[in-house]
């Protein structure tokens, strides 16, 4: 089971995704993309502890980074996610979204 | 006797008018044996008579029915009190001393115990009878009460089995209802995905076409996964595969638009591919399509009239590239960064690959539901799907494709899958 959290503050919103990415969080999905361009603050998705994505994820990611691009802000990948990496470039996407990898679980 | 909710338990019991049952025999068969009295009943009380669902000790005379008027029961004592009647000896008893029952049938000593539905609705009663007076024991009574009890027990739990058995019913047509809808509804929809779906044309000679799709198990026949391939005027043979973000009808219906729109682009048109997948992204976003695909796209150039080498121009927009085998059983990825898929932004950039069919080399594209395994990576799983593909180059193509998803699918596709394998004959096979 999968889970997509959204955690706002300051100068940025946070989409923590943990699980399995798939059909099942889908709708979590949508409300966690629109909450987030609502924000109107930069993204930082953490898909560290993300164990599995298909291309229904992993075009959540891409078009929500398209739509906050739109807007003039960023959308960061916080890793490592070796798995969701790939998926990325398999669906030509890796230069639409930056990637921060860091270790520790403390708040980014 | 007529209060309502009592007698649409009567009803509900369904014991009036039914033929004698075992159970029920058995229960009386007990009582009279363990009272030592002549007779003994399982009543049915409704507003005019009191059914004898059992009797024993009683011979009901042919065409005579199994049961006496209400007015005429002791059972209605019981009914109304809904407590039991414990009488030595009826004529002495103000209530009952004027019975034609005493006279009619003799009664002269009458015991029972009042007969009840689970929601305690009291249907009638367990007794039994004597024809001279008889004074009964504590064990009488408390067998009788015990005796009672399991006859209101049994008419219980039947009436239990049969609101099962009706929900059951109703459940069942219910069930065969919405099964039917949903038969009615994924056949149109498979009707119309078939008929975008067909069969691919007939190609040059010297080229061998392939295709096969399995919809996953799950999408109910539904996908969003598709193969095409055709002829230019110009004699180039376009293929792609495409897979539609998504799993729902939805899915299935921008299959429709997407597919159609990139044939559309390309039919007649001096395109490369990467122009036809841009210009296809144009469109999905000018038309509001609203979907996402991936797809790879091949043109497949006229045969060199010296070698019957043919030349391959191909784009992919986030799909998985191409894998290309050769005759003497060699197999490769064409391995490139794959372009965006559609859908997402239009105006970037995307790139033509090129490569060179000689003949026997086969192209194959396919979708990832071919290779779909949860645990390993992308890398692997191409690499593994590169060795079987070489080891199956010599094979007849159809024959190729049946392995390839024997292979690699063993069970039911977890995800919609589509593959489409080209060959170049070999000369001798051209002839």
């Amino acid at each position: 089971m999968g889970d997509v959290s959204v955690f706002l503050s300051e100068d940025h919103t946070l989409i923590l995704m943990t699980g399995d990415i798939d059909l099942a969080v889908v709708d979590d999905l949508e409300y966690a993309g629109r909450d987030a361009i609502d924000a109107g603050l930069p993204i930082v998705a953490d898909v560290r502890r993300v164990t599995s994505m298909d291309s229904i994820g992993a075009s959540f990611l891409v078009r929500m980074a398209a739509a906050l691009a739109d807007r003039g802000l960023s959308t960061t990948l916080l890793g490592p996610a070796p798995r969701v990496r790939e998926l990325l470039h398999t669906i030509g996407a890796q230069d639409m979204l930056e990637w921060r990898d860091r270790n520790d679980f403390t708040a980014p | 006797m007529f209060e309502s909710a009592r007698l649409d338990a009567v009803l509900r019991s369904r014991l009036l008018d039914t033929p004698p049952e075992e159970p029920f025999d058995r229960l009386a068969r007990l009582a009279r044996d363990l009272t030592g009295a002549p007779m003994a009943f399982v009543t049915v009380v409704d507003e005019r008579r009191s059914f004898w669902k059992s009797c024993i000790g009683v011979s009901v005379p042919e065409g005579e029915l199994s049961e006496n008027a209400v007015e005429e029961s002791f059972c209605q004592y019981v009914v109304t009190s809904g407590e039991p009647l414990v009488l030595a000896d009826v004529r002495e008893d103000e209530r009952t001393r004027d019975n034609p029952s005493i006279l009619s049938m003799g009664v002269i000593a009458w015991a029972g115990y009042p007969v009840h539905t689970p929601d305690g609705q009291v249907l009638g009663t367990f007794c039994v009878v004597d024809t001279e007076r008889r004074d009964w024991t504590d064990a009488d009574v408390r067998a009788l009460e015990a005796l009672s009890q399991a006859v209101s027990s049994e008419i219980g739990l039947r009436m239990q089995l049969d609101t099962a058995r009706r929900d059951a019913e109703g459940a069942r047509r219910q069930i065969a209802q919405a099964e039917g809808h949903a038969a009615e509804s994924e056949h149109v929809a498979l009707v119309l995905q078939r008929s975008m779906l067909s069969p691919p044309p007939a190609l040059h000679d010297d080229l061998e076409i392939q295709v096969r799709y399995l919809p996953a198990v799950a999408h109910a026949q539904i996908g969003g996964d598709w193969y095409d391939a055709f002829l230019q005027p110009d004699g180039s043979t376009v293929v792609v595969v495409g897979d539609v973000v998504g799993h729902d009808i939805r899915a299935a219906a921008a299959m429709g638009q997407i597919r159609t729109l990139v044939r559309a682009l390309a039919y007649g048109r001096p395109l490369t591919p990467a122009q036809v997948l841009s210009a296809a992204d144009d469109a999905m976003d000018g038309l509001h399509v609203g979907s996402m695909a991936t797809v790879v796209i091949a043109h497949v150039q006229a045969p060199d009239p010296l070698d019957g080498t043919r030349r391959v121009q191909w784009s992919s927009a986030g799909h998985l590239p191409p894998l290309m085998s050769t005759a003497d059983g060699g197999a490769c990825v064409l391995a490139t960064t794959p372009d965006l898929l559609l859908g997402v932004r239009p105006g970037g950039v995307r790139h033509d690959h090129e490569e060179l069919l000689r003949p026997g080399a086969t192209l194959l594209l396919l979708t990832d539901g071919l290779i779909e395994q949860r645990d390993r990576s992308m890398q692997a799983r191409l690499d593994d799907l590169q060795e079987l593909f070489a080891g199956l180059a010599a094979s007849p193509l159809a024959t190729m494709c049946d392995s390839l998803l024997e292979s690699c699918l063993p069970g039911a596709p977890q995800d919609d899958v589509a593959l489409l394998a080209l060959r170049v004959r070999t000369r001798d096979e051209d002839g």
